[in-house]
């Protein structure tokens, strides 16, 4: 494949991915694997493209993740240092991305339009409530310190700025970055929206991953923890709500438990996740951010500040990783075609078994028993041809004389012979031998059919346009095939003599060597029955030998020639009638615009599409 | 559809309830056993795994339900069922007003479930799923005919604990969902939620609901959110209990256990006396025999369900109009295969005229025989045709065995069979199964139901069926030709009567010509060719015998040829059929019978149903009657 410019680049693999992805939904077997997909189109989406682009590293993204009533809001606004999100008792309340940003940062959000931002989620125009379940993200500007409209609530957060040294020395995290409030994953809702929720991660730069003291050792969060770090994501774990006291000991069951667990990054290194815990805190410490609650936010803001400075590195480091963990990855996220690659394979077996069947029988049941009649006559012409001409024809007859007694015995031999049996003409061959192999391949689809969609597809075919489409296609093969055959079955008993007669010298030659052959043996004979009365029966048995020889000679030059012919048309007929018929009847499933053509198309190129975008950002790093 | 998790109105008679639910045992256990027996045996028609486990899984149900409900007073099983830290195992200590189970911090607590009981109950009537359990018994007689269950946790990233509550559920009369703020309506919980609530009763709590009160928030509060949801899955009016668990432990650890007092900061709605009372007195022993009566019922619905998916269908039609595709193919079959068979037989005439010649032979005696014999000989020093060691076992008719005496007539068949074989039958056979499948599946037979049966017609012994449909074709053909009706049989039976005695009449006479010229005749003197002439004579009458013979008893191939090939394939299209047509009909047959029996025990399930339900009507109408 030719490199790509990397737009198309960019969007020929996003549009695979989503198409693999959206396939995977379909196969039950294949459903763990959607969400993998799904992050690795948002992190080409979103961090690779608009890195290609040229996109400035600023604002880096922070996206805050965590099960249903985990504490998520409370993070955010932590991170906003506002009451920007509302806490909400109901479990799983958000149900799209929402994004803060800050005054400044806010005019610098100019996204890269070519890929489409955040993909199929649509920006709300309007602000609407955190629970409008559709595919769209909103954002909202949050008045910081360092803007200049503070008049918008709360007005604590000022006051506060002024009065705390702490808060003060980090003036604005809103303006380097943005915070995504996500939906949960948990509820039983949510498998209609964690493709928002994966969308937005692979934007992220830094990820905080919150989890409450009911949560921290549970499957699914657990689960999307492992993705997102395998995706090579910076995350930050917040542990919440637990009492003070135990704010340690749970921190060292979360190591233990789930840290230590964490799979590893590409590179063979354990994932560095850095963990706080904030414990369950009164109503009124939360609506106070920057204040009652600064202890527990400071610590949190200069994690995110670590992972977020200089922005270049972090967005540097989000961009690099990502690409080496999809390539890490590629292999399994093309997993989900696995068993529609090994059904594609075993239909390939059972249609290269009929076609050895195929030619087997055309060598059995017909080539075997074709004699090519052509050859017998070019016998006959050829022992013809060694007889003498003109005048010498008297000599020739005298010698076919003495034959006559060998002759007879001769055609009684012959004529014990039986003549081979079961004879079937060429063309009934065939038929049946195609036929015969579509049924096999067709009960063989019909029987498999419950066990893989590529064996239904393939038996829907067969009711439908493969078979008629496969005779038409037989049909029209076996008449070029007839053609071609028949210009060799006349050239090759003809070449048998053609080469003597078109040299006279050599005719000649061979034509005196016989007569001298037949002469000696009777003036050998001669000799030795002493001209008595037994020379009458040794030279009739003489002239019959030197015959038989000669005889013996041109049959086996005849029969070289016809296994020549045999074979060829045995291999003529495997190349021009089965093996493009096996081709094509290998290929249908993948072609005529079906699931499995964009399957396989998808399947070769996503893994080159992620090396030529590994080495595209190679130059740009 | 409404579904209440708690029984309704309950009859005030206890009586027939009672004796329902005991006599029901031993038709539940008679149902598990018809029920495991249809497993057991072989079926035609497939059980997919899943399907098969799941009724593997509804007979242990039937056999439990037998085993609880054949004791004089029914244990009510109540398990409690959540993720993990949503306060199970604290509900239950504030239930006991003790620490009985593991309350922590980490995450998931409680590995080993408890098993809450009664001290009078022994526990060796437990289920055996629950016997492995700690079990904590106590000393509260409101609580005497139930057992309260802690189960493991079904969230956390130990898969070990949801295997253990998943093998703990099927014991349950009544599932306890518990929930708290963050996981009443949980996706894992909320899925196993839903795949039983067909089949036990339910009820509701919402612990920690302390943390469901944030004052000024948006959205619906967790226990509104949470009764939302329940209406969708069919609870119209769910028993839900709001709850704080922790401040009932801690209260009952400053207070004892038995204090009547209440604690202090306990939030508005908060319902733990409620649940306590439900428990206690709302589940009397009434409401205990109506769940579990309740709970036979959903099993038994269960069962017909499960069983009627497994019902094979009725697949008459389609073996008619299959074999009728099928007589088609297996004539064009038995065609085709008769005219390889036949010119495979071709080199062979030699061989078979000089059979028949033979079998001629027999009908002549004395000179002409013969001569017949002389002349036969003569003609077929090339035939193959050797003298028999064995009579030919496959001739089982004795009139057919008689007929061919000591000529191997097999030998040349079989040769000419495997030459035939090798080349073009063997293939012939598997494409025919193919064929055959492909037509079935046309005329809409389920294919893996035949494929097995057609593939093993197909491996029988065909060149065995073919040598002996030769040679009975053989037979039969001859028999037509010499035995004709009519005019030939008697031009033919005049033949050889003339044959059998023309040749001695003329020997004789010749003879006797000869002796009387000798005698009667003064001074003859006989010539050598007198002496010779009825030799002679002889001699030429058995030719002019001959040749009427050859033309008027036609035993040449030419001839049978075409009567044999008719034959033959008359002969090879019933063995064919007889293999193969009869196939769909015995699979449909098949199929019939397991209908037949599958709907005798949903049969007896549904009448089992009818009769429980009838009996609940029953004990319902009571209450429309005014107590005397």
């Amino acid at each position: 494949m030719e490199p790509l410019d990397h737009r198309t680049l960019v969007s020929q693999l996003v549009d695979d991915l989503n198409w693999l992805e959206a396939y995977s939904r379909h196969a039950p077997e294949s459903a763990d694997k959607t969400g993998p997909l799904r992050l690795a189109a948002a992190l080409v989406r979103n961090v690779l493209g608009p890195f290609l682009e040229g996109q400035p590293p600023l604002p880096l993204h922070v996206v805050v993740v965590g099960g249903a009533g985990a504490g998520k809001s409370t993070i955010v606004n932590f991170l906003c240092g506002a009451n920007v999100a509302e806490a909400n008792p109901q479990a799983g309340f958000t149900r799209h991305p929402i994004a803060y940003v800050g005054g400044n940062a806010a005019t610098s959000l100019q996204w890269s339009a070519h890929f489409g931002f955040l993909g199929p989620l649509q920006k709300l125009t309007q602000p609407a409530a955190s629970n409008l379940d559709q595919d769209v993200y909103q954002v909202r500007r949050v008045p910081t310190a360092s803007s200049s409209s503070l008049t918008a609530t709360p007005a604590a957060p000022q006051a506060l700025a002024t009065l705390e040294p702490p808060t003060q020395l980090l003036p604005g995290l809103l303006d380097e970055f943005v915070v995504w409030d996500c939906p949960d994953m948990t509820t039983w809702a949510s498998s209609g929206y964690t493709s928002r929720l994966l969308e937005v991660a692979g934007l992220a730069d830094i990820i905080v991953y919150v989890a409450s003291d009911e949560r921290y050792n549970d499957a699914i969060p657990t689960q999307y923890l492992h993705l997102l770090i395998q995706s090579g994501k910076a995350v930050i774990v917040v542990l919440t709500k637990m009492r003070e006291s135990d704010m340690q000991p749970l921190l060292e069951h979360f190591r233990q438990e789930v840290i230590a667990r964490l799979p590893r990054l590409p590179d063979g290194s354990a994932p560095v996740v850095p963990c706080l815990a904030i414990p369950f805190l009164a109503p009124g410490d939360l609506a106070d951010p920057t204040g009652k609650a600064a202890k527990y936010r400071i610590a949190l803001l200069n994690q995110v500040m670590v992972l977020g400075d200089p922005p270049l590195a972090a967005r540097q480091r989000t961009v690099g990783l990502a690409i080496k963990c999809l390539i890490a990855a590629c292999s399994e996220l093309l997993e989900v075609a696995r068993q529609d690659l090994e059904a594609i394979d075993a239909w390939r077996a059972a249609v290269r078994a009929g076609r050895a069947e195929f030619e087997a029988r055309y060598r059995r049941e017909y080539l075997s028993s074709e004699r090519f009649g052509r050859f017998d006559l070019a016998r006959e012409h050829l022992l013809d041809l060694l007889e003498l001409p003109g005048a010498g024809r008297i000599v020739s007859g005298l010698f076919w004389l003495a034959r006559a007694p060998y002759r007879l015995v001769r055609s009684a031999i012959t004529g014990m012979n039986r003549p081979e049996s079961v004879y079937l003409p060429e063309q009934e061959v065939l038929v049946a031998a195609f036929r015969a192999w579509l049924d096999q391949l067709r009960s063989e689809a019909l029987q498999r059919a419950g066990q893989h969609a590529v064996w239904k597809h393939l038996a829907k075919g067969f009711e439908g346009p493969l078979t008629q489409e496969a005779h038409d296609r037989f049909a029209q093969l076996a008449r070029q095939f007839e053609r071609g055959q028949a210009e060799t079955l006349q050239g090759a008993p003809r070449s048998v003599y053609e080469g003597l007669e078109s040299n006279p010298t050599l005719l000649n030659t061979l034509r005196s060597g016989k007569l001298a052959l037949d002469a000696s043996a009777i003036g050998a004979a001669l000799w030795i029955a002493n001209f008595s009365w037994w020379s009458l029966l040794a030279v009739p048995l003489a002239a019959s030998f030197t015959h038989s020889v000669v005889e013996m000679i041109g049959s086996q030059v005849v029969e070289h020639k016809r296994e020549q012919v045999r074979s060829r048309q045995q291999k003529q007929m495997s190349q021009s009638l089965a093996t493009p018929l096996a081709d094509w009847l290998c290929h249908w499933p993948v072609t005529g615009g079906s699931t499995y053509e964009r399957l396989q198309l998808a399947l070769q190129r996503i893994p080159s599409a992620f090396r030529q975008m590994e080495d595209a950002l190679r130059r740009r790093l | 559809m409404s579904e209440s998790p708690v029984p309704v109105p309950l009859p005030t008679s206890l009586a027939p309830v009672e004796s329902v639910l005991r006599t029901l045992a031993p038709k539940l256990r008679g149902l598990e056993r018809q029920l495991r027996d249809w497993l057991q045996a072989r079926h035609c028609f497939p059980i997919s795994a899943t399907q098969r486990s799941s009724l593997e899984t509804l007979a242990d149900d039937l056999k439990r339900q037998a085993d609880a409900l054949d004791v004089d007073r029914p244990l009510l099983v109540i398990m409690l069922m959540g993720g993990t830290g949503v306060g199970k195992s604290t509900l239950l200590n504030a239930l006991a007003g003790a620490p009985i189970g593991q309350a922590s911090f980490t995450r998931p607590t409680t590995r080993d479930p408890v098993v809450y009981f009664h001290h009078s109950v022994r526990p060796d009537r437990f289920d055996p799923a629950l016997r492995h359990c700690r079990l904590v018994a106590h000393d509260r007689d409101t609580l005497a005919n139930k057992i309260i269950v802690d189960t493991p946790d079904l969230d956390s990233n130990d898969l070990a604990n949801r295997d253990k509550l998943l093998v703990l559920l099927p014991v349950a009369d009544v599932v306890l969902y518990v929930g708290s703020q963050e996981k009443y309506h949980d996706q894992i919980g909320w899925e196993l939620f839903k795949q039983q609530r067909k089949r036990r009763a339910f009820a509701f709590v919402l612990n920690k609901w302390d943390r469901c009160l944030h004052p000024g928030a948006s959205g619906l509060r967790p226990d509104e959110d949470l009764l939302r949801d329940l209406k969708q899955e069919g609870f119209e009016r769910p028993r839900l209990f709001r709850t704080v668990a922790q401040s009932w432990v801690n209260h009952a650890l400053q207070h004892g256990a038995n204090s009547t007092s209440v604690p202090a900061d306990l939030p508005e709605g908060e319902q733990f006396l409620e649940l306590r009372h439900w428990l206690e007195l709302g589940l009397t022993r009434l409401e205990v025999e109506a769940v579990k009566a309740k709970g036979v019922g959903q099993l038994l619905t269960q069962l017909q369900q499960a069983l009627e998916r497994l019902r094979p269908p009725d697949l008459t039609q389609e073996a008619q109009c299959t074999r009728a595709a099928w007589d088609r193919v297996l004539d064009e079959e038995a065609r085709l295969a008769s005219d390889v068979l036949l010119s495979s037989l071709d080199p062979y005439q030699t061989e078979i005229e000089h059979h028949f010649n033979l079998e001629n032979q027999t009908r002549f005696r004395g000179l002409m025989a013969g001569y017949l014999k002389l002349m036969t000989k003569a003609r077929f020093v090339t035939s193959n045709l050797r003298p028999q060691k064995v009579l030919l076992p496959e001739l089982g008719n004795s009139r057919d065995a008689a007929k061919i005496p000591t000529w191997d007539l097999s030998a040349f068949t079989r040769q000419s069979i495997r030459a035939a074989g090798e080349k073009v039958l063997d293939q012939r056979c598997s494409a025919l199964v193919n064929r055959l499948l492909v037509e079935a599946d046309q005329q809409r037979f389920p294919l893996p139901l035949l494929a097995e049966p057609t593939q093993e017609a197909s491996r029988l012994d065909w060149y065995e069926r073919f040598d002996r449909d030769l040679i009975a074709a053989l037979t039969e053909a001859e028999r037509i030709v010499t035995s004709p009706t009519g005019g030939r049989k008697l031009l033919q039976a005049g033949v050889i009567g003339a044959a059998n005695l023309i040749p001695e009449l003329a020997f004789i006479s010749g003879l006797g010509v000869l002796l009387y010229r000798f005698f009667m005749i003064e001074g003859y003197k006989a010539e050598p060719i007198d002496i010779a002439l009825p030799f002679l004579i002889t001699l030429v009458v058995l030719m002019l015998m001959h040749i009427l013979i050859t033309l008027l008893l036609p035993m040449r191939w030419r001839t049978i040829r075409q009567h044999f090939r008719r034959e033959l394939e008359t002969q090879l299209r019933n063995d064919l059929q007889g293999v193969y047509a009869i196939l769909p009909e015995q699979v449909a047959q098949m199929l019939h019978d397991e209908r037949q029996q599958l709907n005798r025990i949903i049969d007896e399930v549904a009448q089992l149903a009818a009769w429980l339900e009838e009996r609940r009507q029953a004990a319902d109408i009571m209450e429309l009657y005014a107590r005397d």
